[in-house]
């Protein structure tokens, strides 16, 4: 039964794209996406969750925040590393410490607790 | 009057006063972040409240409660990332505003129906929670079926802009309602082995997907992006709604309140249900209906008093019959027995100062993140500012560790990343992505339901007009369907 | 010269690691414990966990932080318990009868093996019982085995899933007693009582600890509750067995720690789970929470679990109640 749900869904969807397709004008076209940017930034955030299990939440999210200010954002150095550090400690004290939501820790499994 | 006034004075301890404040402070920080839903934070409470008096202990649960459900609006409203799907019909409207530098005034009108909405729910829990109780009762698997449809209506409210594209996005969610393991078989479907999937697609990661993580890529993604629309100033209106606004949305907040105290009653039918249907009927009943999605304040009047009255609405059967109406009561049930308390009739005798203490402590929970809200949205406001280049990975790395602490499950994240980059593309080609979440929320409740009715009734679809009430829920869903297809006919004439 | 060297510090790394393994035992728990939850926050299972955790951390002197990991109805939580670094610092609840029927009820998907996990200790037993309407036409089992011998699949009674405790235990009733019912599957107790109060169903089978506030209040009528023996929070219910229908089911939850854990460290979490069933306070909590407690340590808890699998994989291989 579900199965034929989604059939019958499936079918009428298509029907209705084709028979919209040409009246809905694209009539507020957005601005094209940075396909460089737009890479570069997924594979930033691929890397990070990729990373997130075996090398650790407290390397991946410092990193990450790092290198999307750094790159994407033409934030400078200094000022990157302190947004990137201040806000990963956040996420640690409201997440692990305060909330006992315990973070994959990876390598640093011999320092953090928890 | 007695149980009142015990009630009054077990309210006037600094212990209570502290508990409450504390609570109320707490339930909107994990309101606020992504991920930590209300469930979570009410069962965090659980072992701190065992030490604790019985009337402290509720005080605490009550607070985190009702603050939390609030707390989550102000993110909807400022980033667009809304924390559980209570607050998405919030975002639609509160977000074009924070565009346009009135991301305060949009938190004043949601703080004032959150207010609101919460006020009346626990009025009526005070005044005619049995007869409620009984009448939720009333509603059977007919009949939770017949409502989810009505629930799916309401997605017409939502995509009135591009009915097709938004009918494509609703059957993807029907669609992606269909995973997980057969309940009346046990047999996985469309799982492909993912044990990750047997209970359904979930749900929290859907949305995070589809809101927060687009959000991330829409503001990281241009080169100088940010909340803030160019040429937009902040506060230009002032940092409170007007006067005339809120006048003006008085009609849809107090139906919402009462949509939501009702919907919250019945266990099991969820708080998006509430806000969105509060919603669909704010819009069907504008003047200016083409405004809704744009930024209309009557939007947010009409989700968050709907969703902040839910929270009174499900206390109606967890206090009179025990029987809780989502998973933050089942906590609710947990704390009262450990308690010594029975939930049933006993509370509003035997019990009377005790539950008395909880509901007037609901009350001044509300009252206090109202105070809270309107002091904050000044300030809070400011985040709009922030170039997209920091808000993005921040949002991003708060949509990770958030779906992760759902159930520690990096599967979790990777979907929440899949439908991220889903739901920014969806919004380039201009489909809607509240359609596609409502169907995924609403399609499982519809099929379990439909099923269930089947079976009992023995495969008889007779059983769909046995009650006055499904007939009144038929009727609401033909007059919501024919109403637009009417009012557009006309315009064409 | 070279040798020497060599082998004095291949005798200190051996000395090292000795000592650190026998370190390990003696100073254990030196960090926090992480206490795996198959089920969502708020629910009766993480309830009692967050309880016991509590008490735990005193008998332990260390923090002991309960992690949810909830899904497909507990496997994935066992399967990550299963997978777990054996030392100790991860333990888990689980509960019986479903942690011992996935291996072979999903064979084909399911992540785990019970040879992976050892078990520790059980704690809680809630047994099942099987109530209708207090103003409803049944009152004694006698008359609702009648009613439904004489009606064949027309009585609706509800479970919580297909394959869990309840439904495994209407359908030993139902073998036993020689009836058919029409089973409906609801997603929680509390929308089966809900239907059952308003009348949609017509039975309802769940355990205890969810519906005796509503069997105590009188709103609803419990016919008999599937253990050995009467239970001082339902005092008035009869058992199965007093009514000549011999069946006993339950859910039980207890702890276990991924295989491979050294035997002194096992030692100590068992002493330790005993230390917090003895103690008065953790027992006045569970009295509280209607939760009947039934501590059965190590050994014997294995086989508990192992004599519940035999008898459900009888079942199983005669009828199973998944069919593809």
């Amino acid at each position: 039964m579900p199965v034929s749900i989604a059939v019958l869904g499936l079918i009428t969807s298509l029907i209705l794209i084709v028979q919209k397709k040409p009246s809905v004008a694209d009539e507020e076209i957005p601005h094209p996406i940075n396909w460089r940017r737009f890479l570069l930034w997924c594979a930033l955030s691929v890397i990070a969750i990729a990373a997130i299990q075996d090398i650790g939440s407290f390397i991946a999210i410092p990193s990450f925040l790092f290198f999307s200010f750094y790159l994407l954002g033409k934030i400078e150095v200094k000022k990157s590393i302190l947004i990137s550090l201040i806000f990963t400690a956040f996420i640690y004290f409201t997440f692990v410490q305060l909330l006992e939501v315990p973070l994959p820790n990876g390598i640093l499994s011999d320092w953090l607790d928890i | 009057m007695d149980n009142v006034l015990i009630a009054l004075s077990n309210l006037a301890s600094i212990d209570a006063v502290i508990t409450l404040l504390i609570g109320t402070l707490a339930g909107m920080m994990i309101g606020m972040l992504p991920g930590l839903s209300s469930t979570m934070g009410v069962a965090l409470c659980i072992p701190i409240t065992f030490n604790m008096p019985p009337e402290l202990a509720l005080i605490l649960l009550g607070a985190v409660y009702v603050s939390s459900v609030y707390g989550g609006s102000i993110t909807a409203i400022l980033l667009r990332t809304p924390g559980t799907d209570a607050s998405i019909a919030t975002a639609l409207d509160g977000y074009p505003l924070a565009s346009k530098g009135r991301g305060s005034e949009a938190i004043g009108m949601a703080t004032l129906s959150s207010l609101f909405g919460g006020t009346v729910s626990v009025i009526i829990l005070i005044a005619v929670a049995p007869l409620l109780s009984k009448i939720a009762l009333a509603f059977g698997p007919q009949e939770y079926a017949l409502l989810a449809i009505f629930g799916l209506v309401t997605i017409i409210g939502v995509v009135s802009d591009n009915p097709a594209k938004g009918l494509v996005a609703a059957l993807a969610g029907l669609a992606l309602g269909l995973v997980g393991l057969d309940s009346f078989t046990g047999v996985p479907r469309f799982t492909f082995g993912h044990s990750e999937l047997f209970d359904g697609v979930p749900l929290l990661p859907v949305l995070i997907g589809l809101f927060s993580v687009s959000q991330a890529f829409n503001l990281c993604i241009p080169a100088e992006a940010g909340v803030l629309k160019k040429d937009s100033i902040v506060n230009v209106h002032g940092h409170l709604p007007l006067i005339s606004d809120i006048k003006r949305c008085f009609r849809s907040m107090a139906r919402s309140s009462l949509i939501g105290t009702f919907i919250g009653a019945l266990p099991g039918a969820g708080t998006s249900i509430a806000a969105f249907i509060s919603y669909n009927e704010a819009r069907r009943k504008s003047k200016n209906p083409e405004n809704f999605g744009k930024g209309e304040l009557e939007g947010i009047a009409a989700s968050e008093s709907a969703n902040n009255a839910v929270t009174g609405g499900t206390l109606i059967p967890t206090l009179t019959l025990g029987i809780p109406g989502n998973a933050v009561t089942a906590v609710f049930v947990g704390g009262l027995t450990i308690h010594g308390m029975i939930p049933g009739p006993d509370l509003f005798t035997n019990f009377a100062d005790i539950t008395y203490t909880l509901l007037i402590s609901l009350l001044i929970a509300n009252v206090l993140f109202a105070v809270m809200g309107i002091a904050l949205s000044k300030y809070l406001v400011n985040v709009t500012k922030i170039p997209g280049s920091i808000l993005g990975p921040i949002i991003l790395i708060f949509s990770i560790v958030g779906t992760y602490a759902l159930r520690n499950e990096l599967f979790d994240v990777w979907l929440a990343a899949a439908f991220g980059l889903i739901g920014y593309f969806m919004e380039r080609w201009k489909y809607p992505t509240a359609p596609l979440v409502i169907a995924l929320i609403l399609g499982p409740i519809l099929e379990v339901n439909f099923r269930r009715s089947m079976q009992i009734s023995n495969w008889d679809y007779s059983t769909f007009f046995d009650s006055y009430l499904s007939l009144a829920i038929i009727s609401l869903v033909v007059l919501s369907v024919a109403y637009p297809l009417w009012k557009a006919w006309q315009k064409k004439r | 010269m070279f040798k020497k060297a060599f082998l004095s510090a291949s005798a200190a790394i051996l000395v090292g690691t000795l000592t650190a393994g026998s370190a390990m035992a003696a100073d254990f728990p030196s960090k926090p414990i992480k206490m795996v939850v198959a089920f969502g926050a708020g629910g009766s299972t993480d309830t009692m966990a967050r309880i016991f955790a509590k008490y735990a951390e005193k008998h332990l002197g260390e923090r002991v932080i309960v992690v949810n990991k909830p899904g497909a109805g507990g496997e994935l939580g066992w399967t990550f318990l299963a997978n777990s670094k054996a030392d100790g610092y991860t333990i888990g609840l689980i509960n019986s009868p479903v942690v011992e029927v996935y291996p072979f009820t999903r064979a084909e998907t399911v992540g785990y093996s019970m040879d992976d996990i050892r078990p520790l200790v059980n704690v809680v037993t809630d047994p099942g019982v099987l109530a209708v309407k207090a103003d409803g036409p049944f009152q004694t089992l006698t008359d609702f085995i009648e009613f439904v011998q004489s009606h064949p699949n027309e009585v609706t009674v509800s479970h919580e899933g297909i394959g869990g405790d309840d439904h495994l235990a209407m359908m030993s009733f139902a073998n036993k007693t020689n009836t058919e019912m029409n089973m409906v599957s609801f997603s929680s107790n509390a929308e089966a009582t809900a239907a059952l109060l308003g009348g949609h169903i017509d039975a309802f089978e769940g355990n205890m600890s969810e519906v005796s506030a509503q069997i105590n209040s009188g709103t609803i009528k419990a016919l008999a509750v599937w253990s050995p023996e009467r239970l001082d929070a339902i005092a008035d219910v009869p058992t199965g067995a007093e009514q000549n229908v011999d069946l006993i089911a339950a859910a039980s939850r207890g702890l276990a720690v991924p295989a491979g854990v050294p035997d002194d460290v096992y030692q100590k979490l068992v002493d330790a789970s005993e230390a917090v069933i003895n103690d008065e306070e953790f027992k006045q909590e569970l009295v509280k929470l209607n939760m009947p407690l039934n501590p059965i340590y190590g050994s014997e808890y294995v086989d508990f679990l192992q004599d519940s699998h035999d008898s459900l994989k009888a079942i199983w291989d005669v009828n199973p109640w998944v069919k593809d």
